[in-house]
């Protein structure tokens, strides 16, 4: 995924600091009960939306196709690509991002004042979306993160101390050669297909009430 | 100003076009969630069950 690209001691931090728990994970829930492409139509739908300015980093480079889309997905989006940062490319040059980022943020706040959403967080989109992160933030679960589909969600038994598999993790990084392996599911997230510039038929499903 | 990482960059977008804010930053988030969407259900069996540990390791 790119963590041989953090330098240290900060890539030991952020190993030992690693924990997976399935039940942040299941915050992917609505990538699990959507249709990919009725998804792609409401995200499309957020990028028509936004009205602020947009800075959008990369830890690798783009295809034209790529970056053509999200031109259009978000308009005025300024586009960074540092090839061969990888996924962590904050952490990879973090005092680069650092820079950046204050950049971004210095000549947003010349901007006119905060603007209006154009998206009323009561839409469907923006209610389910904020309360997933917001399980993630809070690395417990808002509630029920089965929606109520038990059946679905088996309960699973405790994973190992967090301590004791960061170390483990930690041990196994270091004794794997330092070589860039692609993060394959984003590196194919990343190909645009034809369905996305095709017209999508916009059949947004309310979310589940809460 | 919302900032995000990964998958998160598209919450900072969301929050972004939703509440009043000077800006969003995403941070290597995919570019599209089709493909991404489509890995994730078919892991889902395993994800959502007792095989979690070796479904994720692809997302590792």
């Amino acid at each position: 995924m790119g963590f041989d690209r953090i330098p240290e001691p900060l890539r030991s931090e952020v190993l030992a600091a690693q924990e997976v728990r399935q039940d942040v994970v299941l915050y992917w829930d609505e990538l699990m009960r959507s249709d990919p492409e009725q998804l792609q139509a409401r995200v499309e739908q957020v990028g028509a939306a936004i009205d602020v300015p947009v800075l959008a980093v990369f830890g690798q480079q783009l295809s034209s196709n790529e970056r053509d889309y999200l031109r259009r997905l978000v308009r005025g989006a300024q586009l960074e690509e540092w090839p061969g940062r990888g996924h962590f490319v904050h952490l990879a040059e973090a005092d680069r991002f650092a820079a950046r980022l204050r950049a971004f943020v210095t000549s947003a706040r010349g901007a006119d004042a905060v603007r209006r959403p154009r998206l009323s967080p009561s839409h469907g989109v923006v209610r389910g979306l904020v309360d997933q992160d917001q399980r993630a933030v809070d690395g417990a679960p808002a509630g029920d993160p089965t929606g109520g589909d038990r059946d679905r969600f088996r309960p699973l038994p405790l994973p190992p101390p967090a301590k004791a598999l960061a170390a483990t993790r930690a041990a196994a990084h270091e004794a794997r050669p330092v070589k860039f392996e692609p993060y394959e599911h984003l590196a194919a997230s990343r190909r645009i297909s034809a369905v996305v510039s095709a017209p999508v038929a916009r059949k947004t499903r309310p979310l589940r009430a809460r | 100003m919302v900032v995000g990482h990964s998958m998160s960059g598209g919450a900072a977008m969301v929050y972004a076009a939703s509440y009043p804010a000077r800006g969003a930053v995403t941070v290597d988030s995919p570019t599209t969630l089709v493909p991404f969407a489509e890995l994730v259900q078919r892991l889902k069996p395993a994800l959502c069950g007792r095989g979690f540990a070796q479904a994720f390791e692809p997302f590792e």
